[in-house]
């Protein structure tokens, strides 16, 4: 017999100090007496009735402190005997791949249920738990050779859910009613049960028949885990050999602080960038780091965290899908007063922002732009290019514009006659009317990101604001008064309104700085996806042109494929991926020609790997969950035999003292 | 005030006085007195109750011959009378340890001295004569007849610095009292009688075939006749070493009647021998108790209760 509280038994010593202090506080009448003689005939005569009495006395005292004992310390017995149908479900989450001295959390659980099978000498029934409940051995046998074959080849899942779901499921199934014991082996995270009282609900309506026992298979207080929520590359947009900048997200899964840990980037398998992280207790960072893309095309790209207890929630994966040029056409309006060498700015401004063999600049005039094929143009710079709407570059700039193209358009007034042609409606506030001028022009600082630039040096002097563009995305910026939007308008533009470059005015706008902040404030709009990556819950995929004559195949960068399905039809088809598959690089292919690439991450759900907080489990608890370790897995209904035991001994003890008061009260 | 008084006033309790010689104490039986006094004697003598006639033999007082008998019978009788004389009570007090019990009443001691007092006081008081015993495992102390005022102080004088220690050894006691005071006293056994029953009555015995009157007067506390305590209790033996700790609840009944059965015996042994036993409790009115017994026997039942 063990304990599950097995320093309970200490309370013993606690026991005796009342009942000690009760025996040497009981008054007693001391008397000096004569007729001893006729004393001592009667003791001599009850000695025997005294004796018994009082070794039932002492025999039930001890039976109140063996019962008292008992029911705090919560013995149980090393039986085999259980012989009912035992349903066990093991946890398969992905939190049980963290490591122990020895294997990993699923290892121990296996083992653990593996030993369970001998010792069991009824039948079983065997599932696992990720986010579902899926048979391993989906009715009750006795085949010991089956349970063990099936148990040794339980795999970790990706997903997970709550232990309310899981009790949920268990009632819904047909097994559990048959159950005498159901056993759950896990490592019950907080997460996984949440405040318990949703837990202890769904406890409560096991019967009292079908008990239920969670068995912890790793007790350990001290976790190291952190892991990688989410990696994003910022919206300056990805040139070939120039750094980018790839947002990581990590987080602290313990309430401590952590150690220091190496994050990196891998490029196709090579780590081009790394820095060291430490995090306080369930803190998170994004942590950024400059990734370099040596050549244009898609790259696999992986966030790595060095090794700690659990390895999966370590690593995230994307493709990003780096250009290979950025194609320009610059297009030059009216001069003005004085002939000013606008193409050499836009040019050189352009060639500063990106990597020389990014560049495809070319310039052309407005009639040329007119008439001219902008399919193969990623980006169109005017400069004092006035239109309205029915001009011809309106009727270009438009399509262009709604199939992704970008635009920036430094114009010649303050009218929004451009505008109005684009689609893009708005009106003229003052910086007093709706706009935060400081917020803004620390907005305008960390957009230009240029050292050179103070804050004092952003005069803001009206603002556009379109329809649809929120007021804290128009930034404005200049010393001279030129009005410049971003516009927020799902739509590849931006414009320079009230803005005539001359020589004289200065080539603000034409820094660099400047140039790439249109870059990045483009691309924004476009709202660009430079990282091809999922969270590890994707159910589906829309690409264009899915036809049903195609057959598609998802095929994994470490191996492995799978054949999906096509649903739906034109706009609504859509492919259907696996409930779950490993986290990794993944390509969809149409009839074996890559269509898609993506990266395929771990759910990082149930990753807090923080000591299971047993108060929460308490309503469970009273509601008739049985929760430990391994001791508690021999346990069963044992531990609930020698409970009764001690409550019927406790109140076989009251029902003597009851008795021998009233006894006494007779005589 | 005199020392004397000052003393009597501790164990002589006027009430019970008062009572007690309401009453008087008259020898049942005929006593052998040293003086003339207003018992009977069981001699003859010249006196003026007659008592009958015998054979007049040589030598006796031709004046006490009974002439009317002489002309009748033609024999010489002479006149017998009764001869009334005092009496002497001796009082056996026992001072043994065992006396020393006192449970919410006084002690059997006292209320042995109150009660040696009184008697002591009522003898006299009459003109009689009172000897005092005390006695423990041996006589410790006599006090010779006397019809003294100062005897009732002797006692309670010796009471009061009584050793009360020693156990009972009443039958020898009794048994050597006998031997010395003689034929046709009165004798009052004031004890517990804690010790061997047969031993005791040994000794009353001796005193009773000497035609002595023996008034047993048997103390006893409250606790000691009725066990009534329930609770805890430890039990130190008086005149031994044994101790004991039990529930009174406990032995209760079975010593109230064990000790019944003793006391019935006291009192069926006293009626073999034919001397008066009266049980005292310390808890009730000694004079009253006494005056009670004094009635009895003045009204000719007889003390043997």
């Amino acid at each position: 017999m063990s304990f599950v509280h097995l320093a309970a038994l200490w309370g013993l010593t606690l026991l005796a100090v009342p009942l000690l202090l009760l025996l040497l506080r009981r008054k007693k009448l001391v008397l000096y007496w004569a007729a001893y003689e006729w004393i001592q005939a009667t003791i001599v005569r009850k000695r025997r009735e005294i004796e018994i009495r009082d070794l039932l006395k002492l025999i039930s005292k001890l039976l109140l402190l063996v019962a008292i004992t008992l029911l705090v310390a919560r013995p149980y017995l090393r039986s085999t005997s259980s012989r009912g149908p035992l349903l066990l479900v093991v946890d398969v989450s992905p939190s049980m791949g963290a490591r122990l001295d020895e294997g990993t959390r699923l290892d121990r659980a296996k083992r653990l249920a593996l030993d369970l099978v001998e010792r069991h000498e009824g039948s079983m029934a065997v599932y696992s738990f990720g986010a579902t409940l899926e048979p391993v051995v989906g009715d009750y046998t006795r085949d010991k050779g089956e349970l063990r074959d099936r148990i040794g080849r339980i795999a970790l899942r990706t997903s997970a859910a709550g232990a309310a779901t899981l009790v949920e499921q268990i009632q819904t199934g047909t097994l559990w009613g048959r159950a005498s014991r159901i056993v759950v082996l896990g490592d019950f995270q907080s997460c996984w049960y949440g405040d318990g009282q949703e837990v202890a609900r769904q406890v409560s309506r096991l019967s009292r028949a079908h008990p239920m026992t969670w068995i912890q298979v790793d007790e350990r207080p001290d976790v190291e885990n952190l892991l990688i929520r989410k990696m994003s590359l910022s919206a300056e947009g990805v040139w070939p050999g120039r750094p980018a900048f790839c947002d990581v997200e990590i987080a602290n899964g313990m309430a401590r602080d952590s150690a220091p840990h190496m994050l990196s980037i891998l490029v196709d398998g090579e780590e081009v960038s790394r820095q060291a992280v430490k995090l306080g207790p369930l803190e998170r960072s994004t942590v950024t780091l400059t990734p370099v893309f040596r050549s244009s095309g898609p790259h696999n790209v992986e966030a790595r965290l060095d090794e700690d207890a659990l390895v999966s929630d370590n690593v995230r994966y994307g493709v990003v899908d780096v250009p290979r040029k950025l194609r320009v056409l610059a297009v030059a309006g009216t001069q003005g007063v004085a002939p000013f060498p606008w193409d050499t700015y836009v040019h050189r401004a352009l060639a500063s922002a990106l990597p020389g063999e990014a560049l495809d600049y070319r310039s052309v005039s407005p009639i040329e732009f007119a008439t001219g094929n902008l399919d193969a143009i990623d980006l169109v710079v005017g400069v004092n290019v006035a239109f309205g709407a029915g001009s011809p570059v309106a009727a270009r700039l438009k399509p262009f514009l709604d199939r992704g193209g970008g635009a920036i358009l430094f114009l010649p007034g303050e009218n929004f006659d451009e505008a109005s042609a684009l689609g893009l409606h708005g009106s003229v506030v003052a910086p007093r009317q709706g706009v935060d001028a400081t917020k803004l022009a620390g907005s305008i600082l960390a957009f230009m990101r240029d050292p050179g630039l103070k804050a004092e040096d952003i005069g803001i002097a009206q603002s556009l604001v379109f329809s649809n563009a929120l007021p804290d995305e128009v930034r404005l910026c200049g010393t001279a008064g030129p009005v410049v939007a971003r516009v927020a308008s799902g739509r590849g533009a931006a414009l320079v309104f009230g803005f005539t470059p001359y020589p004289g005015h200065g080539d603000f706008q034409f820094n660099p700085n400047f140039v790439q902040a249109m870059l990045r404030s483009v691309w924004e709009v476009r709202n660009w996806e430079g990282m091809h990556a999922d969270e590890g819950v994707t159910r589906e995929l829309r690409l264009p042109d899915l036809t049903p004559e195609s057959a598609y195949t998802l095929t994994a960068a470490q191996g492995g494929s799978y054949n999906l399905t096509l649903d739906g039809v034109g706009d609504a088809a859509r492919l259907l991926l696996p409930s779950e598959f490993p986290p990794g690089i993944y390509q969809v292919l149409e009839n074996g020609r890559e269509r898609a690439r993506f990266g395929h991450n771990p759910d990082t759900a149930d990753s807090q790997l923080e000591v299971v907080d047993v108060k929460a489990l308490a309503p469970a608890i009273q509601q008739g969950l049985s929760f430990g370790g391994e001791r508690v897995l021999r346990q069963g209904s044992a531990s609930r035999q020698l409970e009764a035991l001690a409550v019927l001994f406790l109140l076989a003890a009251l029902l003597f003292e009851i008795y021998a008061h009233f006894l006494r009260r007779a005589k | 005030m005199p020392e004397t008084t000052s003393r009597l006033i501790k164990y002589l309790d006027p009430d019970a006085v008062a009572r007690i010689a309401a009453v008087g104490f008259k020898p049942s039986n005929r006593v052998e007195g040293s003086r003339v006094g207003n018992h009977r004697s069981p001699f003859h003598g010249f006196a003026v109750e007659f008592a009958g006639h015998r054979q007049y033999v040589p030598g006796d007082d031709p004046r006490h011959i009974d002439w009317k008998v002489y002309y009748k019978a033609g024999r010489y009788m002479t006149k017998q009378y009764e001869l009334e004389t005092n009496f002497v009570a001796h009082l056996v007090i026992d001072v043994s340890e065992s006396m020393k019990f006192a449970y919410r009443s006084g002690s059997k001691a006292d209320y042995a001295a109150f009660v040696g007092v009184a008697l002591a006081h009522a003898v006299v008081a009459q003109s009689d004569q009172a000897a005092v015993t005390f006695f423990a495992e041996q006589a410790l102390e006599t006090f010779p007849p006397s019809n003294a005022d100062e005897v009732p102080d002797k006692i309670s004088r010796y009471m009061e610095h009584a050793p009360l220690k020693d156990r009972t050894s009443i039958g020898s006691v009794l048994s050597l009292l006998a031997e010395r005071i003689g034929r046709r006293k009165v004798v009052f056994v004031i004890s517990d009688f804690f010790g061997d029953v047969d031993a005791t009555f040994d000794g009353v015995k001796r005193l009773a075939d000497n035609k002595n009157e023996v008034i047993l007067l048997h103390l006893l506390d409250p606790l000691e006749i009725d066990f009534s305590y329930p609770g805890r209790v430890e039990l130190i033996e008086l005149e031994g070493t044994r101790r004991d700790t039990f529930e009174g609840r406990d032995i209760r009944d079975s010593y109230n009647e064990l000790f019944g059965k003793y006391l019935e015996r006291m009192r069926e042994e006293s009626r073999r021998h034919q001397v008066d036993y009266v049980r005292c409790s310390t808890g009730e009115n000694f004079g009253i108790t006494l005056a009670k017994y004094l009635n009895t026997r003045s009204l000719g039942q007889g003390g043997r209760t």
